[in-house]
């Protein structure tokens, strides 16, 4: 492991000091232990003199508002609902479940927005006069919390990746999921934000929907719609399968394979097999 | 004309812009209450399905505020380009950053909201060839705005006061002063906020933002809110503009969905009665 030296590298051990609270207590503990072993020795050392108490509260502040910027966002249907259920979903934010959880957050870790996503199920899940569907609604914007954590590009040089071909084997992002929904939820969504006040919250259409929900290097989070051959299409790119034979099996037509392959690796759905997932 | 007529804002030829940020929420009362508004600051593109977004376009001047990148690195083409754009979408007058940096360069952590470098050479030098760079290629002029920091770092060894002097003296940027971000800092170094001001380079100062502030329970101390500024406040904006000789626009900075629209008219007519004879 490389240790790095220089005014960036200890700036990027002070932003990891705020965003990774297990870094924080190895740093404060046992200051040879991973993962804070991989910090050089006098980059430890400023850490560990800066306030301890001031970091603390700085990092649990950070921490609600990191959240919240993504459940104002993500979850803005679910705060639609709020005139019926009077339960908004950045409260959760205040609640001693949350309150649980901070000192093993990592700001934009997967593994995090998963337990958050964990907790906004069960908080909004107990609301009153829940519609049918907010189960449901709940779990479509969960899945945007969760794809977009992780790491991203946030900037690159990199060129343009050469075009897919019928003979390109791209393979599926990870990060990307399926959701099976028995509710036509994304056409709920724009009568919700916008439904009158009114006894009762709009109704769903009961459909059963198949949405593909994936992140581009830079974090756009999009949400595709899936019908049952591009779901075939999609199981079967799994970097050995070339898109010809993966479109042959799902029975479309080579061409428009090759044309939702693009898509596909625009959403960050899809990859080449040698790219890397963005791990930098 | 040449590029630096082009990133260089003339002296102020006309009254003091009184504003606020744009909260598509209350696009609608806004709108409504044009008068109030001189400006409204974009810290987010418009959504595709806000239909006051272009009322607003036509009616106010706007001015790019949104999260474009750090000045700790170069931007990308990406970055640039999507700058340009949002600049060109708003036609601008200037464009506003941060003395911040909020993200690891391998990408893994990211803070999300502010956080303010290192004061060092080395962080010095990296804003200002980036700063540089950046508004070459904005072509138009590009403003920074100070990041309080919550807690001291030994490490940072330049006095922010002279970083950013230093800044604007290499760059020729202007300087978006965030009043509310003086008063905290002021406030934990346990120093008038008068008083700590006077050490900035206020002859840079083309924006000033002024706005609430709240206690914060995770904190133990006051920071920014969508609140209405406090007479305090609304005296030290007074103060501050008296101090800036350059300044063009005054911007009640509250951007959230919380935000009221009683807070966001209230607040800037008081900011206006206050400033603008």
């Amino acid at each position: 492991m490389t240790t790095a030296h220089g005014d960036r590298a200890l700036h990027d051990a002070l932003i990891r000091l705020l965003a990774d609270a297990p870094f924080r207590d190895a740093l404060h503990g046992d200051g040879d232990r991973a993962p804070a072993s991989d910090l050089a020795p006098e980059h430890r050392a400023v850490l560990r003199s800066v306030d301890p108490e001031r970091v603390r509260r700085f990092a649990r502040f950070l921490a609600r508002q990191y959240y919240a910027e993504r459940i104002v966002h993500f979850h803005r249907y679910s705060r639609a609902l709020t005139r019926w259920t009077g339960r908004a979903p950045e409260a959760v934010l205040r609640t001693p479940e949350f309150e649980a959880l901070l000192p093993s957050v990592v700001l934009g870790s997967r593994d995090t927005a998963e337990r958050v996503a964990a907790l906004l199920a069960d908080y909004l899940g107990a609301a009153p006069h829940l519609p049918p569907y907010a189960e449901e609604l709940v779990r479509y914007q969960n899945a945007q919390l969760v794809v977009e954590a992780g790491p991203r590009v946030w900037r690159s040089d990199d060129e343009e990746p050469a075009p897919f071909t019928a003979e390109s084997a791209p393979v599926r992002e990870r990060g990307a999921l399926v959701l099976h929904l028995t509710w036509d939820i994304p056409a709920l969504l724009p009568t919700l934000l916008t439904a009158p006040a009114a006894e009762r919250p709009p109704d769903a259409r009961r459909a059963g929907v198949a949405l593909l929900v994936a992140r581009s290097p830079r974090a756009r989070v999009s949400v595709l719609r899936c019908s049952r051959a591009l779901l075939d299409f999609l199981e079967r790119l799994d970097g050995t399968a070339t898109i010809a034979a993966a479109a042959d099996a799902a029975r479309l037509p080579v061409s428009d394979a090759v044309e939702i392959a693009h898509t596909l690796r625009e959403a960050g759905a899809l990859r080449a097999p040698h790219a890397s997932a963005p791990t930098t | 004309m040449t590029d630096l007529d082009r990133t260089t804002l003339p002296p102020r030829d006309g009254p003091l812009w009184v504003g606020a940020f744009y909260n598509p929420h209350l696009a609608r009362e806004t709108l409504e209450a044009a008068e109030l508004f001189d400006h409204l600051a974009m810290a987010d593109p418009p959504r595709a399905d806000d239909r006051w977004f272009e009322p607003a376009r036509e009616r106010f001047t706007l001015l790019l505020h949104d999260y474009l990148g750090q000045l700790s690195e170069p931007y990308d083409a990406h970055a640039i380009a999507r700058s340009r754009h949002l600049a060109a979408l708003y036609d601008s007058p200037w464009v506003a950053e941060h003395f911040q940096c909020l993200h690891t360069e391998d990408g893994r952590f990211n803070l999300n909201y502010v956080f303010p470098p290192l004061y060092t050479e080395e962080f010095l030098q990296r804003f200002i060839t980036n700063a540089t760079l950046l508004r070459a290629q904005l072509d138009r002029p590009l403003v920074m705005e100070n990041i309080p920091g919550f807690f001291d770092v030994p490490a940072s060894t330049i006095p922010e006061p002279e970083f950013l002097t230093r800044f604007f003296d290499a760059t020729g940027c202007g300087f978006l002063l965030d009043l509310p971000h003086i008063w905290i800092e002021a406030h934990l170094q346990r120093r008038d906020p008068a008083a700590f001001l006077e050490a900035f380079p206020l002859d840079r100062v083309v924006e000033i933002h002024s706005g609430g502030l709240v206690d914060d329970d995770d904190l133990h101390a006051p920071w920014i809110a969508p609140a209405p500024p406090s007479d305090a406040m609304l005296d030290f904006t007074a103060h501050a503009v008296a101090r800036c000789p350059a300044v063009r626009a005054v911007t009640f900075d509250a951007f959230s969905p919380t935000l009221t629209a009683d807070v966001l008219l209230e607040s800037t007519r008081r900011l206006r009665e206050r400033l603008v004879p």
